[in-house]
Formats: C-alpha cells, structure tokens, sequence
C-alpha cells in the first residue's frame, strides 16, 4: 500500500461530495454520518469520543450537524465522514488493523 | 469517592445511554439531545483522573477506558508518560481488582513493553525511525530495512506484520 492510494481514492471523494447537488447534501451527510457511526462503533470506537470530537469540530452535535443549513459545512462533514471510513477501509484492506480510532480522530480534528 | 471520580461514574454511565441509530432519524428523541447537549466523554475524565493521581479500580469500565487513554498517549509518542503513569498504577493497585490481567498489563507498560498491551501503537507512524529506534526496547528494524522503506504506509505495514506474532 501507498499513501498515494489513499490520496486518490480521497480525490475521488472530495469530487463526488463537490458533485453533489444542494438538494442531496442534507441526507447525504445523514447517510453518511449514520454509516460512519455503524462502521466506528463495530470496531470499537466509543460513540461519545466520536460525538465529542464532531461537536469540537463543527460546533453542531451529530443529531444537528445533518440539519443544517449551509452547504460548506455539509460538504466538509460529509467528507470527514466518509474519509474516516474509506481510509479505515484501505489499511484493513492491506493487513492493517487497529487504525479506525485514530482516523476518527485526524478527520474530525 | 472523589469528585473527578462521581463524575467519572455519571459520564460513564450517560455514555453508555448514547444511541448514535437515533441521532439520524428524522425524531430524535428528546433524552438523546440532552446527553448531546451535556456530553462529557469518561475517556477524558480518566485522563484528567490520571494526571491528578487518582484512581477508580473497581469501576468495571475503568481499566479498559486507561487502556485506551495509554493507547492515545503512546500514539502521540508520550512514552515515559505511559512507562511513568504504569508504574505509579503498579504501587498504587489494590489487591483485589475486577481485571486479572491488569497486573500483567501494567507491568509490562512499566518496563517499556508496549506491543501485546498496545497493539495499535504500530500506527504511530509517520515519525523519524531514530524516534522508534531510541525509545524501544527491543531491536524492531536495523537502519537499512528503514531506508527500503520510503513511504509511511509501507513502513506501517512492515511494523505490522513484524508485530504480529509477538502479539
């Protein structure tokens, strides 16, 4: 594995988060904030460490974050959302395990 | 019990309330945006319990929550901490505690042993190989496999399959 696998497939990410139209970016970040949480949590991430750095981060606790509206801060959370988990993916994916705490932790900081 | 530990306990307690499922339906449910809204995390009282030279041993969510605090200092590369703070724990563990394990643990962090206790530490990476190479105990890598090894994720991988069978 390389970093640069990572950082394509990140690239890609922020492009489709970019992409996405006004209309989509509240219930995509939904999604993607119930899947981050579903993924996290399966691999031992305390739910309350996570929330906390989320309200840190944005100023909005997960229950809000989704809600509100201003398409910026949608797009960056759907992003750090879904980049914790893509980047968890790849490292599993190469034999690397333990890492979901500390992606949580480089995303939403 | 003191203070820090009253609220070691509540937020434990209020944390394992938490049900992420709900905070992204479209009727939250009231309880649930109160924890939120009152949200303290019980790893970070036991930090804060730590430094302050105080302890919880019969709190059955305690050691496992000391665990992942060493983890995240370990991580940040704070090793004397974690060494130093261990054995502190050490001379101050009661006879009787929920965990059989945590002596063992604790012994082993003390001394500087950190694979088995802290799988995860291999993720501290990307930091200089002279850091790895002067702080631990044990000869992990010679200087030339560090120079084959030029990206942080090759060299995570590398410290992870070296690791894995000492674990």
């Amino acid at each position: 594995m390389s970093t640069s696998e990572i950082n394509r497939l990140l690239g890609l990410l922020d492009d489709w988060v970019q992409a996405l139209e006004e209309s989509r970016l509240s219930e995509a970040c939904r999604e993607e904030g119930r899947d981050f949480f579903r993924f996290m949590q399966a691999r031992g991430v305390n739910a309350a460490l996570m929330a906390k750095l989320i309200i840190d981060t944005t100023g909005y606790n997960p229950a809000q974050l989704w809600r509100v509206e201003d398409a910026e801060m949608l797009r960056d959370a759907i992003f750090r959302y879904a980049g914790s988990v893509v980047v968890t993916q790849v490292e599993e994916r190469h034999g690397i395990q333990n890492t979901a705490e500390r992606n949580v932790r480089h995303f939403w900081s | 019990m003191s203070p820090l530990a009253a609220q070691y306990a509540e937020a434990f307690a209020e944390n394992c309330q938490l049900d992420p499922g709900s905070w992204f339906e479209e009727d939250t449910p009231d309880e649930q945006l109160v924890l939120l809204d009152n949200l303290v995390v019980a790893q970070d009282v036991v930090e804060q319990m730590l430094l302050n030279g105080e302890t919880c041993w019969h709190h059955l969510g305690w050691w496992p929550d000391v665990l992942k605090v060493f983890q995240n200092w370990a991580q940040a590369g704070a090793l004397v901490k974690v060494r130093l703070i261990a054995q502190w724990m050490l001379s101050e563990m009661p006879e009787s505690i929920p965990d059989l394990d945590t002596p063992d643990a604790l012994q082993k962090l003390s001394e500087g042993h950190f694979c088995g206790v802290l799988p995860a530490i291999s993720s501290a990476w990307p930091a200089e190989p002279e850091f790895y190479l002067s702080r631990l105990q044990w000869p992990m890598f010679e200087i030339s496999e560090f120079a084959e090894m030029d990206q942080a994720a090759d060299v995570r991988t590398a410290l992870v399959k070296k690791w894995r069978p000492v674990a």
